[in-house]
């Protein structure tokens, strides 16, 4: 374990890693004037391609079609998930995603049915991001990636280790890595459908769309790891006044 | 010398008198921030049970913006928030200017955050929670929970620091309104060239 977090902090700090001085700050943010030209770049992209091809795709797609492609896009991400609830040393969360994987895996119908939700066995996400977060690395600089979207130093790392590291690549065959990266997109379009009314909230309604979406991503993600709103992070409304 | 030695003033008595004094304070204390919690989740209750009944009963938008804005005013402490969100030019401002920045910033934020009651239509809001966060007031934890669709956890700030509870604060998944608020009302100051009056104004035509 401690080789791995060893491990983990050579990595970030290879990857040019910054650290802030208060974890819940919003004011760091050093590759700002970076960020700002990807985030321009993505808030077109959105604008012109993105938004259109996938509300597009939303209003054609019946709803049953759409949560059948993301329910097997889930399902083939529990092995990597299984490896990270390890790696997080969460053994209920290992069982639980062990057991719903073989479940909708068999009487799913490789995953397009999610038997498992109505056994009291959701689909819990979690990724290296998390990982990380559990073993305490810092969440390090906000980076915005050109058509990648918002995220943190360590977001994308684990990103990519999520990618290169995920057990299924060793163990499906060609073809059925094809479909499930065809899925994998289709589920991604789907998100931006479901998530219409709040990106254009966040990226095109904004006097300053950067400052926004920066804000509440690093907000949503922190809240997220943490498990929830923590009174510590809530400031005294009354103090300056 | 006229400071004596300390155990010549502080006997045995005192320590046992303020040892029960403090005793008594922690005993009236915690059933104060107790009610505090109690008060704060009836409150948020409340207001819950007013905004879906505003949300189902088939008002046009416009009287739906004002009925917002009625709830807002009432059990939120707008004066609070805006001053905070607005910041230091809060402190520089007139009398007349605050008035007419907390007003205009009522009409902004019930436009802004109103126009999405639509999709809100069957949602019902269920209080899952409370925590005391001391200073800074009591978290009230919300599920908004819409059929077919993820729940949304909304987060609301309930402080006594005006006299009586209100509403200081909403954290939508995470994400503090008063953060986001202050950003975008910081970045409509910079456009209007930092006049205030000018921004008042933009706020106002919030449509």
């Amino acid at each position: 374990m401690r080789n791995l977090i060893a491990a983990a902090c050579v990595l970030l700090a290879l990857a040019g890693c910054s650290t802030s001085p208060d974890p819940n700050s919003l004011a760091f943010d050093p590759h700002e004037n970076f960020n700002r030209a990807a985030h321009r770049v993505n808030t077109k992209f959105d604008g012109a391609v993105f938004g259109p091809v996938a509300r597009a795709y939303g209003n054609a797609t019946p709803q049953l079609v759409r949560r059948g492609i993301t329910n097997v896009r889930d399902n083939w991400k529990l092995p990597s998930q299984v490896v990270q609830y390890t790696l997080q040393g969460k053994g209920v969360a290992v069982a639980k995603s062990t057991t719903r994987f073989a479940v909708n895996t068999l009487f799913g119908l490789g995953g397009v049915l999610d038997v498992a939700k109505d056994m009291n066995l959701p689909y819990a996400e979690t990724d290296f991001n998390e990982t990380f977060y559990t073993w305490g690395v810092p969440e390090g600089g906000y980076l915005v990636l050109p058509l990648g979207g918002p995220g943190t130093e360590r977001d994308w790392t684990g990103w990519v280790l999520d990618l290169t590291l995920d057990p299924v690549n060793w163990v499906l065959p060609g073809e059925a890595l094809n479909g499930l990266l065809v899925v994998g997109g289709l589920d991604i379009v789907n998100q931006r459908y479901e998530l219409d009314s709040v990106i254009q909230a966040l990226l095109h309604d904004p006097t300053d769309s950067y400052d926004a979406t920066r804000i509440a991503y690093l907000q949503n993600m922190r809240a997220r790891l943490s498990g929830g709103t923590s009174v510590d992070t809530l400031e005294d409304v009354y103090a300056n006044q | 010398m006229p400071i004596s030695e300390p155990g010549d003033r502080l006997g045995r008595r005192d320590v046992l008198v303020g040892l029960a004094a403090g005793g008594a304070l922690v005993a009236f204390g915690a059933p104060a921030r107790a009610q505090a919690t109690a008060q704060a989740q009836a409150l948020v209750s409340q207001i819950s049970s007013e905004l879906t009944q505003m949300v189902n009963s088939g008002r046009s938008q416009s009287q739906m913006y004002t009925g917002f804005e009625g709830i807002l005013s009432k059990y939120a402490d707008t004066q609070a928030i805006g001053a905070s969100v607005l910041g230091p030019p809060w402190r520089s401002a007139s009398a007349a200017q605050k008035k007419a920045f907390i007003a205009a910033f009522q009409h902004y934020l019930s436009r802004r955050y109103g126009k999405q009651f639509g999709e809100y239509k069957s949602a019902e809001i269920k209080v899952t929670g409370a925590k005391d966060g001391g200073r800074v007031g009591v978290l009230v934890n919300t599920k908004v929970v819409r059929p077919g669709q993820e729940d949304v956890a909304v987060d609301w700030q309930v402080s006594s620091g005006s006299g009586s509870p209100k509403v200081v604060n909403l954290v939508i998944e995470g994400v503090s309104l008063l953060a986001s608020e202050r950003a975008e009302i910081g970045a409509r100051l910079d456009a209007a060239g930092g006049s205030l009056d000018k921004l008042i104004a933009e706020l106002n035509s919030q449509a």
